[in-house]
Order: C-alpha cells, then structure tokens, then sequence
C-alpha cells in the first residue's frame, strides 16, 4: 500500500462524500420541515440530471440553461410531492410509515416515468471543466471532482445563510419548529412546508446534475442514491442538515477506508457496520441536537 | 341514433376493442391457427437495457417468420414482462402457461428470472429457449431448458486465452457483484492453467455508483491488462480517468451500443469478445444484419442476435417435427447441432449451449464503432 495509492483512494472517497452530503442534505432539510423522511430523494436527483440531459442532447440548449431546467425541474418535483401527496395525507393524519411507504412508492413511479419518457440506456453529462485532470504528485484528481467539492461547499454555506439571514429562511424554521406559533404569528406553515420540499427539491438535482458527469445516470439509480442520502443523514443527524454533510463524508471516507484496507468486496458491509455502530453509541446521529419536529 | 347506426357503431367499437387488446402478430400471406409461443423479457427493471432490445428482435423475427409461416400457419408471440425480477417472471410464466395451445417459452433475459422459470418448465415439460447463459450447475439437469448464450465458464475462457494469445503476464479484474462475479468465479477455476498473474481483483456492488476507489487499486497494481466484467458504463471511465494505460477487455454484457456511448472516450480502443460485429457482418449473419437495420435504422448487437436466434431455432424445429408434435418431440430435434446465424449452437451439450471459445469474435471500439480484431480463441 503507497502513500499514492491512499491519497488516491482518499481523494474517491471524499468526492463520494461530498455527493452523499447533499443527497443527506437535501432529505435532512424535508425531514426537519416535515417530519417527512423522503424516500424519493434520490430520485430527485435523477430528475434534476435526466432533465438536464435531455435539455443539453435533445433540445441541444447551452449547458447552462439545461442545469437551470434541471434544477427548475428538481424544484418543481418537491412542490408537487408536497402539494399532491404530503399534504393531502397530513391532512387525513396519515402516520409517519404511511408517509415513508408513500415517498417509497414515488420513488419507483419517477423510476418507470423516465424509463418511458427517456428510456433504459445510461447518460452521462460533460465535466465542468472539460475532461481534464488534476495531478497532485501521482494523485490524479478530475477537475469536475474539485468543482464538485466546490459548489458542494458553497451550497451548505448559502444553506446556512439562508435559514439565518433571510426572512424566508427564518420563517421556514418557525413553521417547522412551532406550526401553531408561526400561524398566529401569520405564517403560511402549509406554504412554508412547500418551499421546504422545493428546497429539497433543488438541493437533490444539484446533487445530481454535479454526479452525472462522474458515474452517469439511468432510470433505476434512485434507490441506490437515496439509500447513500439517507446513511449520510441518519449518520449526522436527521435533523441537522450540517450533520448529514459531515454523515455523506464519514460515509465516503469509510467507504474506500475499506476498500484500501480490507477488501473491496466490504466497502458497502463497512460502510453500513460504522453506520450500525454510530446508530447504537448515538442513536440521534454524531451532530444531532434535540429532536425538533417539523410541521 | 337508429338501430343500424347503433349495432355499426358496436361493431366499430368491438373491433378496435380486439384489435388493441389482442396479442401481436404479423400474418403475411399464412392463414390458420396461430401457433402460440410465450415470451419472457425484461422491458422494466435493471434489465430493461437488454429485454428492450430482445423485444425489437422478437417482433422482428415474427414477423420474417409470417412471411411463410410454419407449415402454413403463423406465429403469435404473447409477450410478458418480467420486470427483471425472478418472483415476477415465475407469475407471468405460469400465466402464459394457462394460455391455451402454447407450444414452448422464450426467455427470459436474465439469469436469475431463468433459474427460477427453468424449473417450472421443466417440471411441466415445456420446451424453454432461454436468452441468457446457463447460471447454477443444477440447470443442467433441465433438459428441454436450451440456452442461446455462453456459460460464464466459455466467457472467462474467451478473455484468459486473449490475455495468453497477448502475452499479458501481469492481469487486474475489476467486477461487479452480479453478472461479473459468475465470470469472475470461472475465471478463478480456469485461470491456473494459463502462465497469468492475476494482480488485482477488485468488486463492486452492482447497485454502486461510483467504483473509482477499486479502480484506484486497479491502477496502483501496474496490470498489462483489465479485464473489466460489468454491464454498466461506469468502471470503464473510472479507469481511464485515473489513467489507466492497460488495454481494457470485457465480455459480451458490455457489448451494447448505448453502454459503449456512455462510456463515451474511455471506450476508445477497449477490446469486447461477444459475438456480433455489425458493421462488418460475415455472410452467415447478414440477412438478420440488413433486416434489423432496414426495420430499425440501427444496428443489433449480441442480445438482439440472440432473441432472434431463439425464435429461428424454433421455427426450423416446429418446421421439422410439426407445430402439434408435442415437448417430448421439440425437445429431442432441439437436443442436437444448430449453425445459427452468428454462432454454431450444440443443444445436446451438458451446458444446453454447445457455444465453443473459437466462436468468440474479438472486436475493438475504435472511432466510433465495432471492428473485427483477427484474434482468434483456441478450444
């Protein structure tokens, strides 16, 4: 084992991270303004990227204006799960499992959608950056991976930004921390929880339209990518969005820790035993602060 | 509305009803009962790739078969999708079953949807032309369950004698925990006999999106060659955007024009062992070749190649015994040898297939498309 060799595997690991967090992030968001965990926010991000694609191949429109669409896209899937399911099902005081089952049928209905509507075969969007590498000594390191870090960072800080600074934010937050109070205050707590899946809506194609031009796209990849989103949530604290971004690069990282040090045939029984473990030490997650719940 | 207008429009109704609700057949100049055949693939699920493509080949070989029919009746595919799920394929292969008058099933398209439905056909004596290589040692026993792709052990075969015929000393294998660890298994058995170092063997989880770390293991092994067993697009950039300079080889799940476009430059020069080269097609495939292209406006690969062969093999069976034989009869002129139209087939074989390694065609993606390497395997 090379030094090369590890600063390579850790450099993997931390671009997976990195996509991991803000699949977490954007489930993190939803959970903590509705107390609605997402089964479907994976497939937000295959959304945001499949619409991307076929706006940038088929519309032949600049790369640019097809991430907006993509982004656009991702928005007004949340707006719609929220308006169509969530809130019908709130209002008919429809439990947390009936919640959960509903995202997970969602999910494998958005899956046979672009099936469909797009079809089976794989799609892959182009670098930021062009195709081009980074050498860090014997380290190579796509420019589209820096990037990736990159705006991953920025978005978290906006995130940040968002829910202190802005009147919206704050207001989002009231609607989830105490509906009641924020209506008497006049908050729209139902709109408020629209905008929270429109958050994790964009926060999801973000996520996705930034792995496409990395591990590609297709039809069937939901699940898998919730299920990575979900890890790197529940590992930080479902209720804290920061924390799901520290969750996705403990996941990452522990993930190519063991391919590097075991075998890469472990990397997903790693990965979901470090997770197992931290659930049973702090069942709340490594960053959680009291249990909050959203309305 | 009078009454004639009334029973008109009933009869319209009626018609268009049937029409769009009954099984799809071609009829050309043949007449009479149709002989029923059931067909299984996977248009959903993370089949959907191959079954999709399967789908094109079977309409299309109904309906050349139409055009003289078996004995003077037609064909009739009833097709069912598996949903690539071997729970799903049992339910629609029982419900194909209780159609009235099917003579034998195609498919399905995968290995685990073709374990499960083997042992219901061969339970009940149904002749069962299966569109995926033989998969656990017990199908064996199933001896009117024929299979129109190689075993994993031809497979593994095919890319071992590559890496000898290369003088490749020094091998990596990247795979996946699915279709690439049954080749992965095989090579392990046979990889002793050849003068091979194997440097690295890396696994990923089928459901992984992203196998860089392994890749990155791959690389750090300095390999002369990788045998990449996958069907996903994915490992294949991974190793060339960690600049991975070995030659890359993988088996025929790769072999798929979309999977190769999505591979995108990191398919240039990767060398495949499948069957199908298209763009130069031998004589015994051009017929199939031109017809694909004609009806489609794209090429066929291996998947489409063996769908098409399935109903073929059919055919010249029902043709040769009659559509009424009965399983024990289509079964046994199965059992023997069959020049298909890209590969000789020996049914009578233990593995059901008879495929041999010097059948395997060796190509390279270069500039956009398949061209024929005169590499040729040993048996």
């Amino acid at each position: 084992m090379t030094s090369d060799l590890v600063f390579q595997v850790l450099a993997s690991g931390i671009t997976n991270g990195f996509v991991y967090a803000l699949v977490g992030l954007g489930l993190s968001v939803i959970y903590r303004g509705s107390n609605v965990l997402n089964a479907a926010q994976g497939d937000f991000a295959i959304v945001g990227a499949m619409v991307t694609v076929v706006m940038l191949d088929r519309a032949k429109l600049p790369y640019a204006v097809s991430c907006v669409g993509g982004i656009a896209a991702g928005a007004l899937l949340g707006a719609l799960m929220e308006r169509l399911v969530v809130r019908p099902m709130l209002r008919r005081k429809a439990t947390d499992d009936s919640m959960l089952l509903a995202t997970v049928g969602l999910g494998f209905l958005i899956a046979a959608v672009i099936l469909v509507t797009v079809g089976k075969a794989p799609f892959f969007l182009p670098q930021f950056g062009g195709e081009k590498s980074v050498d860090l000594g014997n380290v190579t390191v796509q420019r589209h991976a820096l990037i990736l870090i990159a705006t991953a960072v920025v978005v978290v800080g906006a995130l940040a930004l968002f829910y202190k600074s802005t009147h919206l934010g704050q207001a989002m937050k009231a609607a989830s921390i105490d509906p009641e109070g924020a209506t008497t205050i006049g908050i729209d707590v139902a709109a408020m929880r629209t905008a929270t899946f429109v958050l994790g809506g964009v926060i999801g194609s973000v996520a996705g339209i930034l792995q496409t031009p990395l591990i590609g796209v297709s039809f069937a990849m939901g699940i898998a990518v919730t299920l990575k989103g979900v890890a790197a949530a529940i590992l930080g604290g479902l209720v804290n969005p920061m924390g799901a971004v520290a969750g996705g690069l403990i996941l990452g990282i522990a993930e190519s820790a063991a391919v590097l040090t075991l075998s890469s045939a472990y990397q997903n029984i790693a990965a979901m035993a470090l997770l197992i473990v931290i659930m049973i030490v702090m069942p709340n997650g490594i960053f959680a602060g009291a249990t909050r719940r959203g309305g | 509305m009078s009454q004639f207008t009334r029973r008109g429009f009933s009869v319209a109704a009626a018609v268009t009803l049937l029409s769009t609700t009954s099984p799809v057949f071609a009829q050309g100049s043949v007449s009479g009962a149709p002989i029923k055949v059931g067909v299984l693939y996977s248009s959903t699920g993370p089949l959907a790739l191959t079954g999709q493509a399967q789908r094109d080949a079977y309409l299309l070989a109904q309906k050349v078969v139409n055009q003289k029919g078996i004995n003077g009746r037609p064909i009739e595919l009833v097709m069912e999708d598996d949903a690539s799920n071997p729970d799903t394929a049992v339910t629609k292969l029982n419900s194909l079953l209780a159609i009235p008058g099917i003579t034998a099933v195609l498919g399905p398209s995968g290995l685990a949807p073709s374990v499960a439905t083997g042992g219901i056909t061969s339970a009940k004596n149904v002749p069962q032309i299966v569109t995926a290589g033989i998969g656990l040692p017990a199908e064996r026993e199933r001896k009117c369950v024929f299979h129109m792709m190689p075993p994993q052990q031809i497979n593994a075969a095919g890319l071992l004698a590559y890496a000898d015929g290369v003088k490749a000393k020094r091998v990596a294998v990247l795979y996946d925990s699915g279709f690439g660890t049954a080749v992965m298994n095989a090579v392990k058995e046979q990889g002793a006999k050849y003068p091979i170092e194997f440097v690295a063997a890396e696994k990923y989880d089928l459901a992984a999106t992203d196998m860089s770390s392994q890749s990155a293991k791959v690389k750090a092994a300095n390999p002369d060659l990788v045998f990449v067993l996958s069907a996903s697009p994915t490992p294949f950039r991974n190793l060339r955007q960690l600049k991975v300079s070995a030659p890359l080889i993988t088996p025929i799940a790769a072999a798929v024009y979309e999977t190769v476009k999505a591979m995108g430059d990191s398919a240039e020069d990767v060398i495949f062992v499948d069957y199908l080269v298209p763009e130069t097609p031998r004589a015994r495939e051009k017929e199939f070749v031109d017809a694909f292209q004609a009806e489609y406006k794209r090429l066929p690969k291996n998947f489409e190649a063996a769908a098409w062969e399935s109903v073929m093999l059919l055919t010249k069976t029902l043709r040769q015994v009659g559509p009424d034989a009965g399983s024990d009869k289509v079964c046994a002129a199965i059992r023997g040898k069959y020049a298909g139209a890209h590969t000789d087939y020996d049914f009578s074989q233990p593995d059901m297939t008879g495929i041999r390694v010097s059948s395997f065609v060796y190509s390279q993606w270069k500039g956009g498309k398949f061209t024929r390497l005169p590499f040729v395997a040993k048996d």
